[in-house]
């Protein structure tokens, strides 16, 4: 995991503060490792795409969304 | 179906064939219902909202409507359940939330209305998980064994139909929110194609992978009700001109000619054993019936969960931008942690999470080539206890969001349509569903699937004592 990416505790606050909303104490740990662990997953399966993939955002599922 | 079976355990097939000929009244049937949700449902606790005085009224109005041969279909006069996610004129539409708890809609959502039109009779409004985020919908139970949750979010129609509480209901389904209380219960749901059932007045969790869809007791009673709810709508852009093909009538009960492909990865991965059992001796079924089975790898599912929850945290939280920042308190703490997580997702996280899902759609179709419909376990788990967090896998825990949306939000991200029904019982005697999925827009062939199963098996005939 490059640790660059990580987002830790006390950032959550901060970027809390940005977005307008709080985040509650109990839940900021929990907060910042859900985000860290979805973004590395995320990361690890477009590692490998062509930069040519392209968002499904039409969502039209007839074997012809995206790619 | 019996002869002999209670009122409240017809399926809808036979109860329109019951009332079409005269032989039942709506009214009569109304009535059984209401009756059972007074003397049931403070047990179950599935309904949220019970509009009794209206049913009634509409029965009356479908009996004479059908005494004077104006019959308008297999839906006229059925008593059915609303999610309470859907709008219904005039009926206040929580989303079993305080942030809406005071909410009635002025219009019906467009498929409330569809089966309305059809002649359905709305019983009330039934249990979901907050705004659909959750594999739960307090305060219903499972009638199977109250200790348990009906799973969710659309837990409250599960449970309503499991335990005679309604003869259909409507679900929505984000990551399996029709198809996890489908196998939970042991009753029957489909999710259908995206684009195929409006969300018009629905409300949203993700705009991109929330589905409306019937719940039912039988794939045949899916067919009647998704033959009233399907249809491209003006007033929802993510709907398809697709023609609706009669579902009910292509249940022919042959599916000779259909292959059944059973995934080699994936979907049988960190499954209660039990489960396995049922769903492989379902499969053996569908196998002699078919054409036969072909095993089929499926590429593109790894980290498939991470982008799942990343599309919907960050679309639920956009949904919910004004209200959270202006009443965050009103959420209940689970759904409060989720959005707080969505408000804070990266847009590059987002979008590449939107850009695997056209790697996961590739994968479902080379997994299609060969076959026309895939069967996979409908849950690698059975419902929950109420309070119930985590499963214990011993060498692991799983949270219970993840272990419920496993083997169902492949088919969210991918847009396809998957019917859950059961196919027997795990060794705590709770219910166990079996997924059928199918190509875009291939309900037809998904409910033949599992009308064909329904005929030479008898679990969906099979009801929990209360």
């Amino acid at each position: 995991m490059d640790e660059r990416l990580t987002i830790t505790s006390d950032q959550i606050v901060v970027l809390a503060a940005a977005a307008g909303i709080e985040v509650q104490p109990h839940n900021q740990s929990g907060c910042a490792e859900t985000l860290n662990s979805l973004r590395n997953g995320v990361c690890a399966k477009i590692k490998r795409f062509a930069p040519h993939v392209a968002p499904a955002v039409r969502m039209d599922p007839r074997w012809r969304t995206g790619s | 179906m019996s002869e002999m079976s209670p009122l409240h355990y017809l399926d809808i097939a036979t109860a329109a064939e019951r009332i079409r000929s005269g032989k039942l009244s709506s009214v009569a049937l109304t009535e059984a219902i209401l009756d059972r949700i007074t003397a049931i449902d403070p047990i179950i606790r599935s309904y949220v909202t019970v509009t009794g005085k209206d049913a009634i009224q509409a029965a009356e109005n479908a009996d004479k409507r059908i005494r004077s041969g104006d019959y308008l279909g297999p839906l006229d006069g059925i008593p059915l359940a609303i999610k309470d996610l859907y709008d219904t004129a005039g009926i206040r539409t929580t989303s079993c939330s305080k942030v809406r708890e005071n909410y009635v809609p002025t219009e019906d959502a467009t498929s409330v209305a569809k089966l309305r039109a059809a002649g359905a009779v709305i019983l009330g409004k039934v249990a979901t998980h907050e705004f659909a985020f959750g594999f739960d919908a307090p305060p219903a139970r499972n009638p199977w064994n109250t200790d348990h949750t009906p799973s969710g979010s659309s837990g409250g129609s599960g449970a309503a139909l499991a335990a005679g509480l309604c003869l259909g209901a409507t679900g929505s389904d984000t990551g399996g929110s029709i198809r996890a209380p489908a196998a939970a219960n042991g009753i029957s749901g489909i999710k259908p194609t995206y684009g195929r059932v409006s969300k018009h007045g629905v409300a949203v969790l993700s705009w991109t992978l929330d589905h409306a869809g019937p719940m039912a007791r039988s794939a045949r009673d899916l067919a009647i009700l998704l033959q009233a709810m399907a249809g491209s709508d003006p007033l929802d852009p993510t709907t398809l001109d697709e023609n609706v093909p009669d579902y009910v009538s292509a249940l022919a009960g042959d599916i000779k000619g259909i292959t059944i492909g059973v995934p080699r990865n994936y979907f049988f991965d960190m499954i209660e054993p039990s489960i396995e059992t049922a769903v492989r001796g379902a499969i053996d079924e569908l196998g002699k019936a078919s054409s036969g089975i072909t095993e089929v790898d499926i590429p593109g599912l790894e980290y498939l969960l991470e982008s799942f929850f990343s599309i919907v945290t960050a679309e639920a939280a956009t949904f919910h931008f004004e209200a959270f920042r202006e009443t965050p308190h009103l959420y209940n703490d689970d759904v409060r942690q989720l959005l707080e997580q969505g408000n804070l997702t990266l847009a590059t996280t987002y979008i590449n999470a939107q850009r695997s899902r056209s790697v996961v759609i590739d994968g479902f179709r080379q997994a299609f080539q060969n076959i026309d419909v895939l069967v996979t376990p409908g849950l690698p788990v059975t419902a929950p206890r109420v309070g119930q967090t985590a499963y214990d896998w011993k060498t692991s825990d799983e949270p219970v969001f993840r272990a419920h949306a496993r083997y169902n939000c492949p088919f969210n991200l991918a847009g396809l349509p998957a019917a859950t029904v059961p196919c027997g019982f795990a060794s705590d005697c709770l219910p166990v569903g079996l997924q059928i999925i199918g190509k875009p827009f291939q309900e037809v062939t998904v409910l033949r699937v599992a009308d064909a199963f329904q005929r030479l098996t008898d679990w969906h005939n099979v009801h929990p004592r209360i």
